[in-house]
């Protein structure tokens, strides 16, 4: 009996030990070993000339020293590194450092070549982009006017599932290739080998349109395909005409690019072996800063997170004026909120300086209009800030005829003035901001209701319900960001039919035709100047009107180890963007 | 007793696809879908339809559960969202991990909290029994997230013993599988120690309780009348009935190990199935949801049975049929 009973034990042992023993093997290492770096194509050769012509550098593989691969700490990736569908920030990074786009910016925002010059025709309609001479995508095969053209057609294929068909829908004959009427886009013509144009409806032509030919051009002879689901099993598995080479992705765990060492323009190859994307849990990011685990990452500029970085040795915690915001949107169809002195009132009534400092600290400011501070197009003169004023804010409600009662909350034409905020915990931002609200606003006569609900039920109440019948809120808060160019149409500020339609992101319902016909006007004149005047009419209206506010512009830090030098981040230029200088001490 | 299995097998059917229609059911009423990730400021209303379209979130939710039946009983999970690849093949690289880890963890509850309850029971009252119920009632109570960070905090962070993030460095190539393994091993000790720990507590207080009861009863008595050594009295005799109750407990331990691997997963940065399975709850990645929160339903099912199993295997006294 007792043997009998020691067997059972012995052998339930041996069978967990194994069972840990064949999963510790199982998630071993099969590719994780250094690569040897790829030899060159044929075609390339040791000796490139540079495009620029007088320049030889003596290029051919590098041994991959792990020490000179550049550690970056993120949080998720989504496997989708395509230029076509990716929508994490952290996705597009990696499709940032494998892939080249036909243009780029600079650091003042404006649209500069990068692996081709354009033209823009006297209509402002036909954009002809010349590919520069000699560009190979990373396994030695040319690139060509073809293979712009498939990429771009990508964006339009009926089972698309990204977020980016924006990018072609104004093409001329986007419509009839989308519902099966013509086998191509006649927007989209191929002129030669390295020539292509591409022209815009009548109707959208828009200096903001330069911006939909920065996404990266993808390798036709790779990524060609019959059905949708061949090119997304490809997502993971990418590969472009860039700097770096697609080794290996473990979700969760990190992603591994190679520099790629045969590069077409043997110059421009980068100093660094390669870059790693890690993933790190929030909590650990700064411990891992501490012991020297990561070089570079990009952690929410929350007070703690500052405090925290702020006292780590050997890095630099650069801070970057950034391009997203929080917004606060009022529902003005209902009694309560219709009026806009009603609206300034609450804005005159919330402390947005005690809000920054709590929230962001240093790096944080009041938001003054819906044009970021970093544009051409932003002109602070004559808005008013709300600076905190509870008098003026009970003026207002007096003179919209909003009377006390004796619950001390106004009412008028038998409608109180009771409010609900929808707030999400998601972030700590909205649950501090709607907390100052609830002290200052009952001051003032308004009975506010908080109700905290997660971010997705929020968002389907309010800004992404798919139709206006299904918008239920009155006031709410979110995060948003704003592009390169100030156009406005179509977003939470729009007022176009896009914007205020069913599905559109402006859920605010406050309707104006003339300013409408002023964004319209805006998005489309090629004059700066003329648009900087209509940029300035509508900041100017709608500081007054406050149906959408910009609550506060938020900064963003980078954490950067003290061995990686050259790292180029500001606004408008990503770390990816001149990663080639970067280098690293090992 | 091979008809009581077959029986209770067969029973675990209906018991599994109403635990699926509920599961589904939650899901479906908890507000928000997977489309609202797929935001961007420069979109097309049509163009917002068309994603819902294309991940079915358009289908009424009776004809979704059925359709997600039918491809299940086919081993077809469905489509993740957020990956857009097939949901088996995000999930096999993850289920090693997890199970590696809560094995590991399952062990460290074992050979620490047996041991300890044990120790606990023949000395009671006594400063080491004090002292060990002391540690198991904070091991109970400790949430798994605060301990976590503080053993970060000081064994990767202060004295740099163990690694702060991951199951491995994906910089360092091992020499050998050994050493690979090994390596991976090294990492996972403190993850192990905190998914452990709740383990631990709840064993020793168990085999404690269960050992005093033991130790009163008629038998030790004249075990010990006849003259036996303490040890053999107690390690022999007492030992065997006082571990019936334990072995129920190890198969319903399974399903807390897996829900403990969210928290645990998530604060080590370990590439499992509860780290998934937050991730794809945040994001009403649907498909994801469903396959973790069944193969959590199977699994429960399973160890419910491999309790009673175990509890006839240990005591000769219950008889199945």
């Amino acid at each position: 009996m007792t043997k009998r009973y020691n067997r059972i034990i012995a052998v339930a042992i041996a069978v967990i030990m194994s069972l840990v023993l064949v999963a510790a093997c199982a998630t071993e290492y099969e590719t994780a070993a250094p690569t040897p770096a790829p030899t060159p194509a044929p075609a390339t050769g040791n000796e490139t000339q540079g495009t620029d012509g007088d320049e030889t550098v003596a290029t051919g593989p590098r041994e991959i020293n792990q020490n000179n691969i550049l550690r970056f700490g993120t949080t998720s990736l989504d496997g989708l590194f395509n230029p076509t569908v990716s929508s994490n920030v952290y996705d597009s990074y990696v499709v940032s450092l494998i892939f080249e786009g036909l243009v780029t910016n600079n650091a003042g925002g404006e649209f500069i070549p990068n692996i081709a010059d354009w033209e823009l025709s006297s209509d402002n309609l036909t954009y002809t982009f010349t590919l520069h001479e000699g560009i190979t995508f990373s396994d030695g095969t040319p690139m060509t006017a073809s293979d712009v053209a498939f990429t771009y057609n990508v964006f339009a294929h009926p089972e698309y599932t990204g977020v980016r068909g924006y990018v072609v829908v104004d093409f001329e004959g986007h419509d009839e290739f989308k519902d099966g009427t013509a086998d191509s886009i006649s927007g989209i013509n191929v002129i030669d080998e390295r020539t292509i144009s591409f022209t815009y409806a009548e109707g959208t032509a828009s200096p903001a349109n330069i911006a939909n030919f920065g996404y990266g051009i993808m390798p036709e002879h790779y990524y060609a395909f019959d059905a949708w689901d061949d090119f997304a099993a490809k997502f993971d598995q990418p590969m472009g005409s860039g700097w770096f080479v697609f080794q290996e992705w473990r979700d969760k765990e990190f992603l591994l690019l190679h520099t790629n060492f045969d590069y077409w323009k043997p110059a421009d190859i980068p100093l660094i072996d390669g870059v790693i994307f890690l993933d790190i849990p929030d909590e650990s990011l700064a411990g891992a800063f501490m012991t020297d685990q990561v070089d570079v990452a990009n952690p929410g500029a929350s007070l703690d997170n500052q405090a925290a970085f702020a006292t780590i040795d050997g890095i630099d915690v650069r801070v970057i004026e950034g391009n997203s915001y929080n917004f606060m949107q009022f529902n003005t169809l209902i009694p309560q909120l219709e009026d806009y002195r009603v609206r300034q009132a609450l804005l005159y009534a919330l402390d947005r300086e005690a809000f920054v400092t709590a929230a962001y600290g240093a790096l944080g400011s009041v938001g003054l209009s819906p044009i970021s501070p970093v544009s051409w197009a932003f002109n602070p003169d004559g808005m008013n800030p709300y600076a905190f004023d509870l008098d003026k804010a009970n003026e207002l409600m007096e003179d919209a005829g909003w009377v006390m009662g004796g619950d001390g909350v106004r009412t008028k034409d038998g409608n109180r003035m009771a409010i609900t905020w929808l707030v999400y915990p998601e972030a700590a931002w909205p649950g501090i901001l709607s907390g100052l609200a609830a002290d200052t606003w009952p001051q003032i006569g308004v009975d506010l209701t908080i109700e905290i609900m997660d971010f997705n039920t929020v968002g389907d109440r309010s800004l992404s319900a798919s139709s206006n019948a299904e918008r239920d809120f009155e006031m709410f808060t979110m995060g948003w960001s704003m592009a390169i160019d100030p156009d406005l149409t179509g977003g939470i500020f729009g007022l176009d039919e896009m914007a205020l339609g069913d599905g559109g992101f402006n859920a605010s319902g406050w309707r104006n035709e003339e300013y409408a016909r002023k964004m319209e006007d805006a998005k489309q004149s090629f004059d700066q100047a003329k648009r900087t005047e209509l940029y300035n009419e509508i900041s100017a209206m709608y500081n007054e009107q406050v149906p959408t506010v910009v609550v506060a512009l938020r900064s963003v830090m980078w954490p950067v180890a003290d061995r990686v030098g050259n790292l180029d981040i500001s606004t408008y230029v990503d770390w990816t963007y001149h990663i080639n200088k970067v280098t690293l001490d090992h | 007793m091979r008809t009581y299995i077959i029986r209770r097998l067969l029973q675990i059917i209906p018991v599994f696809l109403g635990i699926t229609v509920i599961l589904f059911l939650i899901i479906e009423l908890s507000p928000g879908d997977a489309s609202t990730n797929f935001i961007d400021p420069r979109m097309r209303p049509e163009q917002r339809a068309e994603i819902a379209r294309r991940f079915g979130l358009e289908e009424p939710a009776f004809n979704r559960y059925f359709i997600w039946l039918g491809n299940t009983l086919r081993g077809d999970l469905g489509m993740s969202m957020r990956y857009q690849r097939p949901v088996t093949e995000i999930l096999a690289p993850m289920i090693p991990t997890t199970l590696t880890l809560a094995l590991l963890a399952f062990l460290f509850s074992v050979i620490i909290g047996i041991p300890a309850g044990i120790i606990s029971a023949t000395r009671q009252y006594s400063l080491a029994d004090n002292s060990l119920t002391v540690f198991s009632l904070i091991g109970i109570s400790l949430p798994s997230f605060f301990f976590g960070l503080i053993l970060l905090r000081i064994f990767a962070i202060q004295m740099q013993w163990f690694p702060l993030f991951g199951i491995r460095n994906p910089l360092y190539a091992p020499p050998n599988a050994l050493a690979g393994a090994m390596h991976m091993l090294h990492h996972l000790v403190l993850p192990m120690i905190v998914l452990g720990m709740g383990g631990t507590a709840t064993f020793m207080r168990y085999t404690r309780s269960s050992m005093l009861e033991v130790i009163r009863s008629d038998y030790i008595r004249t075990a010990r009348a006849k003259g036996l050594s303490e040890k053999v009295v107690i390690y022999r005799h007492a030992l065997r009935n006082g571990l019936i109750p334990i072995i129920t407990l190890f198969g319903f331990w399974i399903p807390s190990l897996m829900g403990g691997a969210v928290i645990t997963e998530s604060i080590f940065g370990i590439p499992g199935l509860g780290r998934t399975a937050i991730d794809a709850v945040n994001f009403r990645d649907f498909p994801i949801i469903m396959a973790v929160n069944s193969m959590l339903a199977f699994l429960t099912l399973l160890g419910a049975l491999i309790s009673d199993l175990l509890y006839a295997a240990a005591d000769p006294r219950i008889k199945y049929d």
